[in-house]
């Protein structure tokens, strides 16, 4: 969990109501909705207000939230991580939220319809929003430029402008989506293919745009000096006075702009133009915000945070399931728990050349695997417990998850008999040690990210099994950036056996076939790298990692099976059952075909101060009280 | 002793230099993780990251010849012009200039409170060898060297900033002697309240200290515990402080001050990484952490500089004191 858990996931929301074609106008400023029984103020999500509580520190009079994660930039172009995300979701609205799979609640968007055949959709902002620094109402300029000119700026119209991270978003199928201004604030988007899920996927609805006004300014775009370097438009955007100062943010956000102290601290007090404040809004009751500040501060060493929670310094923290017998045994302290948290955690497995071969070539290795891992003892020993064990790539929880897939019995004896079956007659067991041709014991190098205790405990127990298996493990202990600058990223410049082109170049993740392009190192097993399993729109990860071509395949997979065709029938299904039935038929593959070793999902716990209010039941992956920022009140 | 000076001002810009030069080298041999980032970012939007990666390099001069770097370099140096700081995005002058002040606000405390506790309880200690006193002295040596500061830094945040603020003693709350667990940074530099949340970092960093203080002045002070002039200045009724601070300490200052600095400098610039990461103060350490990492050249040679400053100096002005703390020696004729 980061920083910590927060909501990126907003953008990854199934929305069925537009799978089946109607025209979904936006909860948004009115009341209505039946959201009702989450969020409810004060409710036992956690312990609730207790009227007897006195305040201890500072994180009980204000709000103070503890991050191990600063924010980069508070540039709303060149957002690479949820830290810089979540600063900025307290001074820009997105289009809007979603509170739940079926629900989205309005912001900046106020209304907007998807076509029935699913190839475009129509957008109406609010006619109440406006720029600071001068740069008047929000448009439909403003999106209809943000997208021509930032989003698919590039110079063929199929990338972004050097340096924005977000353009892969904006194509379809190879194709770029086309905006037209309608009126005043209305907008169309058309789409290359038919989308059943575009509410879901839409990154216009999640976006932080910028005025029209503000990006003509930097027209045309080169590259221009900023502080002695050459930099590329978004930096140059990024120094602009209007979003240095915070300036920008006008109505638009909960809260204005005080300080930010980089790697310290980000200060932002109560937005009183707030153009929601006072609104109904479903599940929030009149929207805030409650607080009159709202600060993040950032912590190098987490144990701090765990400990300023406990004496009322902060307000909140997220805490690792291991550690939350320790934080809650503060009086002040409750735990926020929910079964929906977000990411899978799996072992990497080498398929490339310079890799164990078997992997590759063997299913029943690669299920060998999945046998000599008891998920349930990671899922105790890391999580306490915080966690649920999964069998293909997606959360336990996740809304695609299918209910019967391939299970491997958890036991070193079956385990032996796939390693044996599996590797042919080279290999084979001399009692407990499992021999190799050379008759040696196999040996495997195992890397893991030893800056963090949790890949050395998974790391250390794999060891283990794998040494009940008759077969010995090296592990070698790296940083996260080594790992892939000396692991994932490959080339064919690092394999002495092949002198030609690469048959395809997908990315420096995947540079070559597995047996052209391989890594600086060799490597076997590796813990430590892990993506969000995106649960309510799995199909764009999967492609982005599984297919053999794929963008982050660095593992050099081959599947004999059509994952990049099925998850493309997934995303463009026209129903949500024909979502459904591509997602379990291609988890099922995963499951049976175990590319990667799956182990587990953790779930979301968070250590709040016991008097605030406003947390909401757990009842669905949006009941996120960081989702809600607007309805959050502490005591005084 | 003019011409000892110059001498050693001049060997004072040798050994900066040397210092410079080692830390542009190594730096320059290091991988460079933003034009790893900028490949990462193009390969995930289906660009070249190779391209990339030199359009990063090539923004900010990196790929030009190393000499041509070193040149460049070291001419802005000499111009006193450290250059720009990608990671804090400001002037390296600006970054420094505020960090260094958080880290003077523990740091200054700390070689105070070392020197004069750890010379106290080490000239006690050599006095009254193997009496209950002196075991306790030993006592807080060993434990200031032997304890990690960083568990040090933890359990203390763990007692007096959690533990004290439910606990009670004899059914009186503990809450008054509860500190704050991490820097807060809007406190202005004479408050109360910022003097109290410097105490534990203060105690953290002085520990160690005192400790090595107090065992090179207790290990001094012995080789004159027996000498004559100590023996005479008790036979003629001197109490035990006064021969102690006006007889013992007086010789024993020489060797003290040529340990005094590097030891200093060594524990407490080691320990500011650690207890700044640690209390969350946005001091030195922290900001040379984070240049580090970011491989920030600019402001990671110029954070360098600081400690060897402090050292060059810190040397020069102990030899200097040499004069006066011992009439004997005279850099007149060198």
């Amino acid at each position: 969990m980061s920083d910590d858990q927060i909501d990126e996931r907003r953008r990854r929301v199934l929305q069925a109501a537009a799978a089946a074609g109607v025209s979904v106008t936006l909860a948004g400023c009115s009341s209505g909705g039946d959201g009702d029984g989450e969020g409810t103020p004060g409710t036992d999500a956690t312990d609730s207000v207790d009227e007897e509580f006195a305040p201890q520190g500072p994180g009980d009079r204000s709000w103070i939230t503890g991050t191990t994660s600063g924010a980069q930039s508070l540039n709303p172009l060149a957002i690479s991580d949820e830290a810089t995300n979540n600063r900025l979701d307290l001074l820009y609205d997105p289009g809007s939220v979603t509170i739940d799979g079926l629900e989205f609640e309005g912001r900046m968007i106020e209304e907007y319809e998807i076509a029935d055949d699913f190839t475009a959709a129509t957008y109406r902002l609010r006619d109440d929003l406006e720029w600071g620094a001068d740069y008047g109402q929000v448009t439909a300029d403003d999106y209809v430029s943000f997208v021509r000119d930032i989003a698919l700026g590039g110079p063929d119209m199929r990338t972004g402008v050097v340096g924005y991270s977000q353009t892969s978003s904006y194509i379809l199928g190879g194709e770029p989506i086309e905006i037209e201004k309608l009126g005043k604030l209305e907008f169309r988007v058309n789409l290359p293919q038919s989308r059943g899920f575009w509410l879901s996927e839409d990154p216009i609805r999640t976006a932080y745009v910028l005025p029209a006004d503000l990006i003509e300014k930097y027209k045309p775009f080169e590259q221009r000096e900023v502080n002695g370097n050459q930099a590329n438009v978004i930096t140059q955007i990024g120094q602009d006075e209007a979003i240095v100062e915070g300036d920008l943010s006008g109505n638009l956000g909960p809260f204005n702009f005080e300080s930010w102290d980089k790697g310290q601290k980000l200060v932002v007090s109560r937005n009183e133009d707030y153009y929601l404040s006072g609104t109904e809004l479903d599940g929030l009751g009149a929207a805030g915000p409650n607080l009159e500040e709202y600060t993040y501060q950032v912590f190098d060493e987490q144990s701090t945070a765990y400990s300023a929670v406990r004496a009322g310094d902060i307000t909140t923290t997220g805490v690792e399931g291991r550690k939350v017998e320790d934080v809650s045994q503060s009086d002040g302290v409750s735990i926020f728990e929910s079964d929906f948290g977000e990411g899978t955690f799996f072992l990497s497995l080498n398929h490339r050349v310079n890799g164990w071969a078997p992997i590759r070539e063997s299913r029943e290795v690669r299920q060998a695997f999945a046998h000599l891992i008891d998920k349930n003892t990671l899922v105790d020993q890391i999580f306490s417990g915080y966690g649920d064990p999964i069998g293909t790539f997606h959360e336990a929880w996740g809304p695609f998850y299918p209910d019967d897939l391939p299970t491997f019995e958890t036991g070193i004896e079956p385990a032996k008999e796939k390693f044996a079956n599996g590797t042919g007659s080279d290999y084979g067991y001399d009692g407990d040690t499992f021999l190799g041709p050379d008759g040696e014991q196999v040996e495997l190098k195992m890397v893991i990210d030893n800056t963090q205790q949790t890949p050395e405990i998974v790391g250390n127990y794999i060891k283990q099994r794998l040494g009940e298996a008759g077969i010995a493990v090296t592990i070698e202990g790296t940083s996260f950036g080594k790992i892939i600058a000396n692991y994932l990223q490959n080339s064919v410049e690092n394999n002495p056996n092949y002198d030609g082109e690469p048959s395809f170049q997908a990315s420096g993740f995947n540079n070559g076939a597995y047996d052209e392009a391989i890594g600086k190192n060799s490597w076997d097993l590796i813990y430590g790298v892990g993506f969000s399993g995106n649960p309510f729109t799995p199909w764009g990860t999967i492609r982005a990692l599984l297919p053999e071509q794929s963008q982050f395949n660095f593992m050099g997979y081959r599947p004999d099976f059509d994952v990049s065709g099925t998850a493309t029938a997934a995303a463009t299904a026209s129903s949500e059952e024909g979502t459904r039935e591509n997602m379990n038929e291609l988890f099922t593959f995963l499951a049976r075909d175990q590319p990667l070793t799956w182990l587990f999902s953790p779930q979301a716990t968070v250590a709040y101060r016991r008097p605030v209010e406003g947390l909401p039941e757990p009842d669905s992956f949006w009941d996120r009280p960081d989702a809600r920022t607007i309805g959050l009140r502490t005591t005084e | 002793m003019r011409w000892y000076v110059a001498r050693r001002l001049a060997w004072a810009l040798v050994a900066t230099w040397l210092a410079v030069t080692l830390t542009f080298g190594v730096l320059l041999a290091a991988p460079n993780p933003g034009a790893d980032a900028a490949a990462a970012q193009c390969a995930s939007q289906d660009r070249d990251p190779e391209q990339c990666r030199q359009q990063y390099l090539e923004s900010r001069g990196l790929d030009r010849p190393a000499h041509v770097q070193y040149i460049d370099y070291m001419t802005d140096l000499a111009a006193l012009d450290f250059g720009y700081s990608e990671s804090q995005e400001e002037p390296v002058t600006a970054a420094i200039a505020d960090a260094w002040i958080y880290s003077a606000q523990y740091f200054v405390p700390s070689i105070i409170i070392s020197v004069l506790i750890g010379y106290s309880i080490g000239l006690y200690s050599a006095l009254n060898r193997y009496t209950l006193t002196d075991y306790l002295g030993s006592f807080v040596a060993y434990f200031g060297i032997s304890i990690p500061n960083f568990w040090f830094a933890i359990v203390l945040i763990l007692v007096v900033g959690v533990y004290f603020r439910e606990a009670s003693l004899l059914g009186v709350s503990l809450d008054a002697l509860s500190l704050r667990t991490y820097y807060e940074t809007s406190y202005g530099v004479f408050t109360v309240e910022n003097a109290k949340q410097l105490i534990m970092p203060v105690i953290v960093l002085a520990t160690a200290s005192v400790a090595s203080q107090m065992r090179y002045s207790r290990a001094q002070a012995l080789e004159y515990a027996n000498a004559d002039f100590v023996k005479t200045a008790r036979a003629k009724g001197a109490s035990t402080w006064r021969v102690l601070v006006a007889h013992v300490l007086r010789v024993a200052l020489v060797p003290l001050s040529t340990i005094l600095i590097v030891d200093i400098l060594a524990v407490l610039f080691a320990g500011s990484f650690i207890i700044e990461a640690i209390f969350q103060i946005p001091g030195l350490g922290r900001l040379q952490l984070e240049a580090i990492t970011q491989k920030d050249t600019d402001l990671v040679a110029a954070v360098t500089l600081i400690p060897v400053f402090l050292a060059i100096v810190g040397n020069l002005i102990q030899d200097l004191a040499y004069v006066l703390l011992d009439p004997r020696i005279d850099y007149g004729d060198r």
